[in-house]
């Protein structure tokens, strides 16, 4: 399944990164696509384009924060936990997602 | 009109910004009372703003005025000798120094205490931190002091009243002028004899005796009056001379027979605790037995926090009722990083202040060795830094704080306040003092530069319409001649007692052409030739010249065959290029040096004095700013010259740059628009060479055995390191990340973070605990590794933050992890870290982006 992703804590330093990085090796071991846009200190990155949002089948907020640019996410399945879930049981997170 | 005009003593007039950023404080007034009674003039000052008008003769009607920074001010003079007078009134404004060092421990020191010890919950007493640093000691209460009743009777009439008080106030004046004080105590000994010389303040004595007071109660009352009008003024700095005026108070009434009490002796290391402590009561206790200070209404700007931290001595005011809140007999810790006394001391307490004095001993060792190694660049281009200096006494400190050599021997203190120039043996002593101190090194004097207004009323010079264009530095010299040998053979002289060529070099100020050069260096030779005729010991000298006239600078190919060096003053050197007035805060914008045309006057310097294969120095203020060191260095310079507390500073500046890099960089700044792009580039570079992390940054043994005591760890290896210099502050903006929550991420891992200015440059630092630490973690599991990520609030992010994101994705690869926790030293560490984060080596970490 396709599943798309943004992350986002407080200080966009340290736990963003490591919420993308875990759930792309949790898709990867489950054997899902996904693609994580972070939302951190330096701005949107591996911004999600309209045609891989459309073309997913769920999204999944591991964010602190509000997300920008939620209104892209509107006509999707999604499931919001917070930036440490992702850390601490990628897979579980995924898993609620449908995946 | 005309019969007017013909009785009229002149009158002048100077307008003016004040440019001292406490207002005008006593030090300033009484530099200017000074002059302002040395004439026959009267002088007044009058403050824009209120209209309110003060006898210049007056220090404290002048402080009572309340000058605010900034403030626009007039001063009238009228008299024959107004033309004098106000010049050298107007050199003096131009000269002061714009403020008193910045405070230390104060920024910080709130008044909270460190988290460590707030986690524990220790009792402590909240002040303010005015003077840095911890010291532990027995509490000693020192009061104030109280008139009996046998003083408020008078012995006699008014007459007599009044004699026996002028008799107590020459004698204190003469107390205070004797004074073997040095440095800063002895301006504030100045400061107290300019108001004991106060007319304002007599005035008012002498009324109170009028009013049937005795001598002693005249003074007393005298000086509360003066006291209360200081402490209505709207500017803290003016309110904290009221310690000053009861000092002054104290002394005269001790020579009027009213014992201030036995002194306090202290039997061991003492903590001092009062409402008020004087600066005279300061300087009375045996300095050696001090650890610090616990005031109440003591200003964070009085001459005693400003002596306590010249000491060294950590201090806190702003307490409470001070004597209640830490007895008499107590034992207690003075933090004046934090701003607190702490007692009782708990073991917990004495376990977190060893650590905290392990750390600010590792910082100071740090800084010695910045201090002792010689000045090079990263790449190894030699770049001599030498410290500028003002007396032969000042020149071992400096060279102790790591000067190596003195770049620039202002001699004119030597001449200046005295009623006869200095002779040539007490001149040679001078010099010997700071050639014997600079040792190899070596010391380079600037023969006087007197002007005909910062002076020397025994030079009998006049006042000139434009004394910047007029008989300033070596112009003055034909005229002097005699002044000038007894100069250099005291120079000549001091070399020939110390040995090789070399050690020691003089040099003429303000020279315009290569024919007064060429001048200068016959009288040097001259000089060498009467001493070798009359037998005596001659030494031989290098020779050079101050470039600080831009004509000077195009004819470098004809003043090098005169001279050995060349040294660059860019104060003077820049206010020429740009036509301003850089003590005129109407013109004082214009014309920084970062204007290019500035730094290409100065590229012309530097390669004409290459050509010729002379030296060529730098000893302004350009200097001091360590972004303009990476220019000079860039320019080609070969020794900077700064005031000796900036020595260690540019040591570590320069070694941090890289010769070919400043080079290529400085190249680029001569082609700028203007200042403001030079700016822009010094700014965009300045990120580039950081380097997030070294083996200082990287501690594997800690023996931090709380969560506590971990991120102060991590805090201190950037303390020690100089990556914060407001490790608290660093320190809380921790924990104010912490509080959303806790950063430990599993797996024995955390990754404390924030973003704060408090970090002086965007820093990776990681501790490993010998004993895992709780941290609140996700899986409950105690934390091994600490990784603290200290981002800036300001400045360019992008860079950094890329290596830290990479750093936390890492952080979930459990390879990763296991080679951190087996790693056996903090090399293996940077390596591993530079090789998986693709940041490489120093000044490359645009590699990886």
């Amino acid at each position: 399944m396709k599943i798309v992703a943004v992350t986002a804590c407080p200080t966009g330093i340290a736990h963003t990164y490591m919420a993308a990085e875990s759930l792309e090796r949790a898709a990867k071991a489950m054997g899902h696509e996904i693609k994580v846009e972070t939302q951190g200190a330096m701005g949107i990155e591996n911004e999600l384009t309209a045609s891989e949002i459309a073309a997913a089948g769920a999204a999944v907020f591991a964010v602190d924060i509000e997300v920008e640019g939620k209104e892209r996410f509107a006509a999707l399945r999604t499931v919001r936990v917070p930036v440490k879930d992702a850390i601490k049981d990628p897979q579980g997170v995924l898993r609620k997602a449908g995946a | 009109m005309s019969g007017v005009a013909a009785e009229a003593v002149p009158r002048r007039e100077h307008r003016f910004a004040c440019a001292i950023a406490q207002g005008f404080h006593a030090r300033p007034a009484s530099l200017l009372a000074e002059i302002a009674s040395s004439g026959t003039s009267a002088c007044i000052l009058i403050h824009e703003a209120t209209g309110r008008r003060a006898d210049l003769r007056s220090v404290l009607s002048v402080v009572a005025l309340d000058v605010a920074s900034g403030d626009a001010c007039r001063i009238e003079v009228s008299g024959d000798d107004a033309d004098d007078v106000i010049e050298r009134l107007r050199r003096v404004l131009a000269d002061l120094p714009a403020g008193d060092e910045a405070t230390s421990g104060g920024d910080d020191g709130d008044g909270a205490p460190p988290p460590t010890l707030a986690h524990l919950g220790a009792a402590f007493v909240a002040g303010r931190g005015v003077s840095a640093g911890v010291g532990e000691g027995i509490a000693v209460e020192v009061g104030g002091i109280r008139l009996s009743e046998a003083d408020t009777v008078p012995r006699g009439d008014p007459v007599a009243e009044r004699a026996r008080l002028a008799v107590a106030l020459g004698d204190a004046r003469r107390e205070l002028r004797s004074g073997t004080a040095q440095g800063l105590a002895a301006e504030v000994l100045r400061a107290h004899l300019a108001i004991a010389s106060d007319p304002a303040f007599v005035e008012l004595m002498e009324r109170e005796i009028d009013e049937g007071a005795a001598a002693p109660m005249a003074v007393d009352l005298a000086s509360a009056r003066f006291a209360e009008r200081l402490r209505g003024a709207a500017s803290a700095y003016v309110r904290d001379r009221a310690g000053d005026v009861q000092d002054v108070a104290v002394r005269v009434l001790s020579r009027l027979g009213v014992a201030k009490g036995a002194a306090t002796v202290l039997r061991g290391p003492s903590v001092i605790v009062a409402e008020l402590l004087t600066p005279g009561q300061l300087l009375a206790l045996d300095r050696s037995m001090i650890r610090g200070l616990v005031l109440g209404a003591t200003g964070a700007t009085s001459h005693t926090v400003l002596l306590a931290r010249s000491f060294a001595i950590p201090a806190i005011v702003g307490v409470a009722r001070p004597a209640a809140a830490v007895p008499a007999g107590t034992s207690v810790i003075v933090d004046g990083d934090a701003g607190i006394a702490v007692t009782p001391i708990t073991p917990a307490v004495r376990r977190h202040y060893e650590r905290h004095a392990r750390t600010l001993a590792r910082r100071a060792e740090r800084l010695r060795r910045a201090g002792a190694a010689p000045g090079a660049t990263r790449d190894g281009r030699r770049v001599i830094v030498a410290a500028n200096i003002s007396t032969g006494a000042e020149a071992g400190p400096a060279v102790a704080l790591g000067a190596e050599g003195i770049g620039l021997f202002r001699t004119e203190m030597l001449f200046l306040g005295r009623a006869a120039a200095p002779t040539e043996d007490e001149q040679f002593d001078e010099y010997l003092k700071a050639g014997a101190a600079a040792g190899e090194a070596g010391a380079i004097i600037r023969t006087f530069d007197i002007g005909g207004d910062k002076l020397a009323a025994y030079l009998g010079l006049g006042a000139e319409e434009n004394p910047f264009l007029g008989k300033r530095g070596m112009r003055l010299y034909p005229r002097f001649e005699n002044l000038l040998a007894t100069q250099l053979r005291a120079v000549l002289r001091a070399a020939g007692a110390g040995g090789g060529r070399g050690r020691i070099g003089v040099m003429a100020p303000v020279a315009s052409t290569a024919a007064e050069v060429a001048w200068f260096r016959g009288r040097v030779e001259s000089a060498a030739a009467s001493l070798r005729a009359e037998g005596a010991s001659c030494g031989d000298v290098d020779v050079g010249v101050m470039v600080e006239v831009p004509s000077l600078a195009f004819s470098i190919d004809e003043v090098c065959p005169h001279v050995d060096f060349l040294s660059v003053g860019t104060n003077d050197l820049a206010q020429y290029w740009f036509a301003a007035d850089r003590g005129n805060a109407e013109v004082a914008a214009i014309g920084s040096v970062r204007e290019p045309s500035f730094l290409r006057l100065l590229s012309a310097i530097v390669d004409g004095a290459r050509r010729h294969g002379k030296p060529v120095h730098v000893c302004g203020d350009m200097a001091r700013d360590v972004a303009n060191l990476l220019l000079l260095v860039g320019l080609g310079f070969d020794e900077v010259s700064v005031p000796a507390p900036d020595v260690a500073p540019a040591k570590s500046a320069v070694a941090r740059l890289s010769a070919e890099r400043a080079g290529r960089l400085a190249a680029e700044a001569m082609r700028a628009r203007d200042a403001a792009a030079v700016d822009a580039l010094l700014a965009g570079l300045a990120a580039e060479g950081d380097e997030l992390f070294d083996e200082g940054t990287v501690l594997l043994d800690s023996d931090a055995s709380t969560k506590e005591e971990a991120i102060k760890e991590l805090v201190d290896l950037m303390h020690v390191t100089g990556r914060t210099n407001r490790p608290l502050r660093l320190e809380r903006a921790v924990w104010a990340r912490e509080a959303t929550y806790s950063t430990g991420l599993g797996h024995g891992f955390a990754v404390p973070h924030c973003k704060s200015d408090a970090a002086a440059m965007p820093t990776l630092a990681v501790v490993r605990m010998r004993t895992p630490v709780e941290w609140g973690s996700a899986d409950g599991a105690p934390v091994c590794v600490a990784i603290l990520l200290a981002m800036r609030e300001s400045g360019e992010a992008g860079l950094h933050m890329r290596v830290f994101a990479r750093l936390a994705r890492r952080l979930v690869d459990e390879g990763f992890r296991n080679r951190m926790m087996a790693a056996t030293d903090g090399a293996a560490v940077v390596a591993m870290l530079r090789q998986e984060l693709g940041t490489g080596e120093p000044g490359s970490a645009r590699a990886g982006a």
